[in-house]
């Protein structure tokens, strides 16, 4: 009996620590237009500590995502605590979402480091301003790992 | 030794339920184990947590479907969400047509 007991437990301890941690950056569209979004971060990485990011020395920018209204756009599926992130959109319609932080970055869409020839290499490169959401980073317990960005007019 | 074992068992299960693990699947071994120690704490406290699991879902359903003020009150949003508000600048014709160039098929 006792060994019964003792295996239950270990296995009802087991399923709690082998559960998966969600971990994501999310876009979603709270307004009734479809937006364009772009998204720059600068990830932390160490032994048993965040991730790469593929950049050592710059952000890794990405885009363009479409996402239509009530829409939602899973823009990075890793710990969001392990990064700082910016953010930048735009409806068309005489609405931005931005910041300070220059990047040049094409209509086309890019998946690259910061200061990579290619994007500016591009003929529809251009500066856009990308808005500062976390400036810090952390690991390992308390790291927060999702976090999902409404879009308000 | 035993009622010590059975109380590790009980922790074990409220840890996983806590954590969004299956709390409805108590076989009736396990049940009436967990009976005969209905004087621990964790049996309490798997009791507490079970009654009010079962209760909360029905009652917030109910109270937003009739008051769109507590709707509203219990959509707030949570850590992991963060809003972030437009500016509305209708003359910027820079951006307005990269962005019309991209609708038009550059994506």
């Amino acid at each position: 009996m006792n060994r019964m007991a003792a295996l239950l437990v270990g296995a009802a301890s087991l399923s709690c620590v082998t559960a998966p941690a969600a971990a994501s950056t999310k876009f979603h569209n709270s307004t009734g237009n479809t937006i364009w979004a772009a998204h720059a971060f600068d990830s932390v990485s160490g032994l048993g500590c965040g991730y790469s990011d593929g950049c050592p020395s710059s952000s890794r920018v990405k885009g363009w995502f479409p996402i239509a209204p009530g829409g939602t756009a899973t823009v990075d599926s890793r710990g969001w605590g392990n990064a700082r992130h910016e953010i930048y959109a735009e409806d068309g319609l005489g609405h931005f979402w931005e910041g300070d932080s220059a990047y040049v970055v094409p209509n086309d869409a890019f998946d690259r480091c910061q200061y990579d020839d290619w994007l500016y290499a591009q003929p529809t490169s251009n500066y856009y301003y990308f808005r500062l959401v976390r400036n810090t980073t952390c690991c390992g317990i308390g790291c927060p790992g999702d976090k999902t960005y409404n879009f308000t007019l | 030794m035993k009622i010590a074992t059975i109380g590790a068992i009980c922790v074990s299960l409220v840890g996983c339920a806590a954590t969004g693990g299956d709390d409805g699947g108590s076989s009736p071994q396990a049940q009436e184990e967990l009976d005969s120690t209905a004087d621990t704490n964790a049996d309490v406290a798997l009791g507490k947590f079970s009654a009010a699991a079962r209760v909360a879902p029905a009652a917030v359903r109910l109270d937003a479907a009739r008051t769109p003020a507590f709707s509203s009150q219990i959509q707030a949003q949570p850590a992991d969400e963060e809003s972030v508000s437009a500016s509305f600048v209708p003359n910027r014709n820079r951006e307005l047509e990269a962005f019309r160039a991209r609708i038009g098929g550059t994506r």
